[in-house]
């Protein structure tokens, strides 16, 4: 398996592997809300590496750059686009339940509150 | 005008516009769900002589993002927008604060549930997947109480590593074969799976099971439909589960066309039937009891779907119509009871049956349905059901096993359900019937109208048994599937 | 929780990340890094400037090849705003505690200097969506970020009301503008203005408008987000 070549690969599954453990292990509310935007860090950066061709260049026609056929793939930029602006959604909302939580119970810790135990 | 686009662009646009304007949300809802209502009952017509395929944009397949009427999503897309105007209606006067943002949120819900049945893009899916989800992340802190916000939470936190697996099955997908559109996805695939595949469907089965609820994923259900206001918990039991489930069931047998994952399916769908129904058995809250009787339902229907027979995915359809219509009328009941006596607890519920006669006998149909008892629908389905187990080739034995939980389990059903029956109709009636006038009259209509449906499809079956076999046809036949969109 | 199940809960969780880790690695194995493994791709390379006129061919996917997406993450963001709304809006306990610091002379300075700019930028980025990087989506932060600074400024001045009208207005108009679409050419969200010249800021058909719209909404969005969270 030649690492270098999947050092994009490693590094996006890092984060997902390192907001997963966060999610899971941690007790703080707002640890497991950051754990999620690892996650979708990561996420975002697998899609990217995906779509990237070797020695291509960035999908936009400019004076200087016309040859479509030398450029990277443009879908998964446009995914990227559109699941940022989706996990940011999720991630405000998550962060307004943790606002009214902390509100009610005084405290961030999971274990404390009743009805976040799993 | 019969096009599917109407039904997703009328549910976004009234949702807007609801918050726009600021005022007359009530009728805003009222109207795009008629609407809905109407146009589904159309694409259906039209649906069962020849699927509906719309690309969008102008471009052809598969350079477009499509919609793809098939029987199967014409009939779900019919159910969502059935259920949705019923609880519009109840939420009339149920719903008196905040009423901008919840209508909002509830034509955004509908509007997730049809998109993700129409998809025939994966990414598209997606993105009404998530539609569906995060408005049902906040109707379920509808309420702003204290437990509202944890089950959101809870649910929320569950929904998004779900939506997780879901994008890195998408990546792999897309890394393998460089496009998005499901049909052409499953034109490349064949047997046997690559690892990578096999990955890329577990990662799919595990994220869109969150909201299916199947076992492990279901952590989140028993506490979210009970915190969520009565319609909303109609809606989500009714609609969000089994939206999750066809994207389940659309993936492995229409996409990945791949029986092999009968067993795993089957071993968590029984697992997730004889857990929810026997936690059901032990709640002394209504709807918690509700919720966990909902797991179970649809741990029953998956295992059913899992056999992978036309037989098989026809009686688990009338299921699912079944159980949508029945839960419906239980939660909105529900809902009327809890407007009255502010008590959700059974042991409060003395006597409710005898003060709301209406609704008490649209509960009573809604419980026989769902045990399966005759005349309401529910007795066609589990009857479907045992048929087509007994006629499954290869696997008896777990078909007989199978059968043989059924059976418990439906008398663990009626045990619990009717013991909230006796309460209802108990003689010393503890159970204060409050308010009255237009309000309960509002509410009490979409309780009847669907229990009169249960009622009436019951005594006529044929036309649904017609259309759940129309859509099992359509969710079997890969190859029928590639050709129509792809030509 | 004692020390023993602690390390077995922890450890456990990170024997799962790994494993998770792992199976990823190994299924990603078919995907080589740097392949050019395009199926439609290719197509939107070449045709993106001839039938959408945009040059930046990112955005001829996300607004025009896969318009229906972006109206998908659209009503996404709108319902993350709502949902907070929602969330936010009980009056029972007051989570809002008044400012314990106040800002200094120079942020307030400078917030009214750099606001402007800030403001400038995002539409600039917005209106520039189809010849450089950028698009509807970046400006909206852009243009938040600078509501953001008034907020830390503590200028006030921020119409909530406004910025719903703006927002729910936005999204309105951009799905009138698809079902022009459909009206003029019989595809939702079909590019029916001319295609204008590849490069210029008049081109692309109703790819900037449609940007515009976007980079107005999630200015607007993100700007209420902001407000709602600092409990005004």
């Amino acid at each position: 398996m030649d690492l270098v070549r999947s050092l994009y690969y490693l590094g996006a599954f890092l984060l997902i592997g390192i907001g997963f453990y966060a999610v899971l292990g941690k007790k703080n509310l707002i640890k497991v809300i950051m754990g999620l935007s690892l996650i979708d860090n990561g996420i975002n950066l697998l899609f990217i590496a995906i779509g990237y061709v070797r020695h291509h260049t960035a999908p936009i026609i400019t004076s200087q750059i016309s040859d479509t056929s030398l450029m990277v793939d443009p879908v998964p930029q446009a995914l990227v686009l559109t699941a940022i602006v989706i996990e940011l959604s999720v991630l405000a909302l998550a962060l307004a339940l943790a606002v009214k939580v902390f509100a009610v119970h005084k405290t961030l810790n999971l274990n404390k509150i009743k009805g976040l135990k799993w | 005008m019969v096009n599917p686009l109407y039904i997703l662009v009328s549910l976004v646009f009234f949702a807007l516009l609801i918050l726009f304007v600021q005022r007359f949300s009530k009728y805003f809802a009222l109207l795009a769900t008629a609407f809905n209502f109407y146009l589904s009952i159309n694409i259906l017509i039209a649906a069962l002589k020849k699927p509906l395929l719309v690309n969008l944009g102008g471009w052809k397949v598969p350079f477009c993002i499509s919609l793809f009427a098939s029987p199967l999503s014409a009939a779900l897309v019919l159910l969502v927008s059935l259920v949705g105007f019923c609880a519009v209606v109840f939420s009339f006067s149920y719903i008196e604060e905040e009423r901008n943002r919840y209508y909002a949120l509830l034509l955004l819900l509908l509007a997730g549930s049809s998109g993700v049945v129409l998809a025939a893009d994966i990414f598209n899916m997606f993105v009404f997947f998530e539609i569906l989800c995060i408005s049902s992340y906040a109707l379920v802190a509808y309420q702003r109480k204290a437990d509202s916000f944890e089950a959101a939470f809870k649910y929320l936190v569950q929904g998004s590593v779900g939506s997780s697996f879901i994008l890195i099955a998408i990546a792999i997908i897309y890394g393998l074969f460089g496009t998005l559109n499901l049909a052409h996805i499953a034109r490349h695939i064949s047997f046997p799976l690559t690892f990578s595949l096999k990955v890329a469907l577990a990662l799919l089965v595990a994220g869109f099971g969150v909201e299916a609820a199947i076992f492990p994923f279901n952590f989140w259900l028993p506490d979210a439909h009970p915190a969520a206001p009565s319609p909303v918990s109609a809606v989500l039991s009714g609609l969000a589960i089994k939206v999750g489930l066809y994207a389940v069931l659309r993936l492995i047998f229409t996409i990945f066309g791949y029986p092999g994952v009968f067993l795993p399916l089957l071993f968590l769908a029984l697992f997730t039937f004889v857990v929810g129904e026997f936690a059901a058995l032990a709640q002394g809250n209504l709807k918690r009891m509700l919720a966990y009787s909902s797991m179970g339902q649809i741990g029953l229907i998956a295992a059913v779907m899992s056999f992978g027979s036309v037989y098989t995915f026809t009686a688990g359809f009338l299921q699912i119509f079944n159980h949508a219509l029945a839960k419906s009328v239980l939660f909105l009941a529900s809902g009327v009871f809890f407007y009255q006596g502010h008590s959700l607890e059974i042991s409060d519920l003395k006597g409710a049956g005898r003060k709301n006669v209406l609704v008490g006998a649209a509960f009573a149909a809604g419980i026989f349905s769902l045990v399966g008892l005759p005349p309401f629908l529910g007795f066609f389905s589990k009857l479907a059901i045992l048929v087509s187990l007994f006629r499954t080739q290869g696997t008896l034995v777990l078909a007989y096993i199978f059968i043989f939980l059924i059976v418990i389990l439906t008398a663990v059903e009626a045990a619990y359900f009717l013991r909230v029956l006796g309460v209802l109709y108990q003689k010393p009636a503890v159970f204060s019937a409050a308010s009255g006038g237009k309000k309960m009259a509002l509410m009490q209509i979409p309780v009847v109208f669907l229990g009169l449906l249960l009622l009436g499809l019951g005594l006529f079956p044929q036309i649904v048994q017609k259309i759940a076999y129309f859509a099992a046809s359509s969710l079997l036949n890969k190859a029928a599937y590639i050709k129509f969109i792809l030509g | 929780m004692n020390r023993f199940n602690k390390i077995f809960a922890y450890s456990s969780v990170f024997l799962i990340s790994l494993c998770l880790l792992v199976v990823f690695l190994l299924a990603f194995r078919a995907i080589p890094f740097g392949a050019d493994t395009m199926d439609v791709g290719h197509f939107y390379l070449e045709d993106a400037a001839k039938s959408t006129g945009s040059a930046n061919i990112v955005t001829a996917v996300v607004l025009g090849f896969r318009g229906f997406d972006t109206l998908g993450e659209v009503m996404v963001l709108f319902l993350g705003a709502v949902g907070l709304g929602l969330v936010l809006s009980s009056q029972k306990d007051s989570t809002h505690s008044p400012a314990k610091t106040f800002p200094s002379l120079i942020l307030k300075t400078m917030a009214d200097l750099v606001f402007p700019f800030i403001v400038l930028f995002g539409i600039y980025i917005f209106m520039h969506g189809h010849i450089s990087p950028g698009g509807g989506f970046p400006a909206g932060a852009v243009l938040a970020s600078g509501y953001l600074l008034l907020f830390l400024s503590q200028r006030g001045g921020y119409h909530i009301r406004l910025a719903q009208r703006v927002e729910t207005g936005s999204g309105l108009v951009f799905v009138i503008v698809g079902l022009a679409g459909l009206y003029f050419s019989g595809f939702f969200l079909h590019n029916f203005l001319p295609v204008g010249r590849l490069g210029s800021l008049y081109s692309a058909g109703i790819i900037p408008v449609l940007y515009s719209l976007i980079g107005i909404k999630v200015g607007a969005e993100l700007g209420g987000i902001i407000y709602r969270l600092f409990g005004e």
